[in-house]
């Protein structure tokens, strides 16, 4: 692994600078309020928010590598609660959220890396003449997984309204 | 001298009532993206975590110390 280096974890966030000076910060927001016909896990359930801190600089294309390995660290020490699990909805507002749902999916798909314990699941969501593109993101020993699991699909079911 | 009616107006949004009504589809996805939109627009303009829950009702998990870096 070649995480970037994660200068600050606070109560709330991880923040961490690429090679390019680029700086991120991470943080998960409760989605309880998506999950409150399933009472057992709603409490348990984040979304992971990955966003640019210096917006003022753009992320080149060829992007810091790390980025990869840092995410997959920070989601991975998450989850290594094996209680909570987190949910990614791609960011939309630029357009890019297919290339970035790709490249996210790629993350948790490494062989013979940490990202191994990590069972992903992903799916699109769409409503309202949207498209989202969701990943589920659970530990493999999390004793709940399969009722995470069926709530999210049900979540994201596109035959339901 | 402002009353609370008149405090209560300059609050963007109002925090969430603790009573909530399912959502639809269409819903959903609308306010898992404005949400998404507000929070990364809050941080970049320094808006602490705290005041994003007290404000409008987030809730934020509380993280354990990173283990491998």
């Amino acid at each position: 692994m070649h995480a970037c280096h994660i200068y600050r974890i606070t109560e709330f966030n991880y923040s961490f600078t690429t090679e390019a000076g680029i700086e991120y910060e991470c943080s998960f927001k409760s989605y309880e309020e998506y999950f409150r016909n399933y009472p057992a896990i709603a409490s348990k359930v984040f979304a992971l928010d990955l966003y640019l801190i210096n917006s003022k600089q753009k992320p080149s294309p060829g992007t810091d590598k790390r980025i990869a390995d840092t995410v997959i660290t920070i989601v991975g020490d998450f989850l290594n609660s094996m209680v909570n699990v987190v949910v990614y909805v791609c960011d939309t507002s630029d357009g890019r959220s297919r290339s970035r749902a790709r490249k996210f999916k790629s993350w948790f798909k490494y062989y013979e890396h940490p990202s191994r314990q990590i069972i992903q699941l992903s799916t699109d969501m769409e409503g309202g003449g949207i498209t989202l593109y969701t990943a589920l993101l659970v530990h493999k020993k999390n004793k709940l997984k399969i009722q995470f699991i069926n709530a999210y699909v049900e979540l994201t079911d596109v035959e339901q309204k | 001298m402002a009353t609370a009616a008149n405090k209560s107006k300059t609050v963007i949004r109002k925090k969430r009532n603790a009573k909530a009504v399912p959502l639809t589809k269409a819903e959903m996805v609308q306010k898992m993206l404005a949400d998404q939109k507000l929070i990364r627009e809050a941080r970049q303009n320094g808006i602490s975590f705290e005041e994003l829950e007290k404000t409008y009702g987030f809730k934020f998990a509380r993280l354990p110390h990173i283990s491998n870096h």
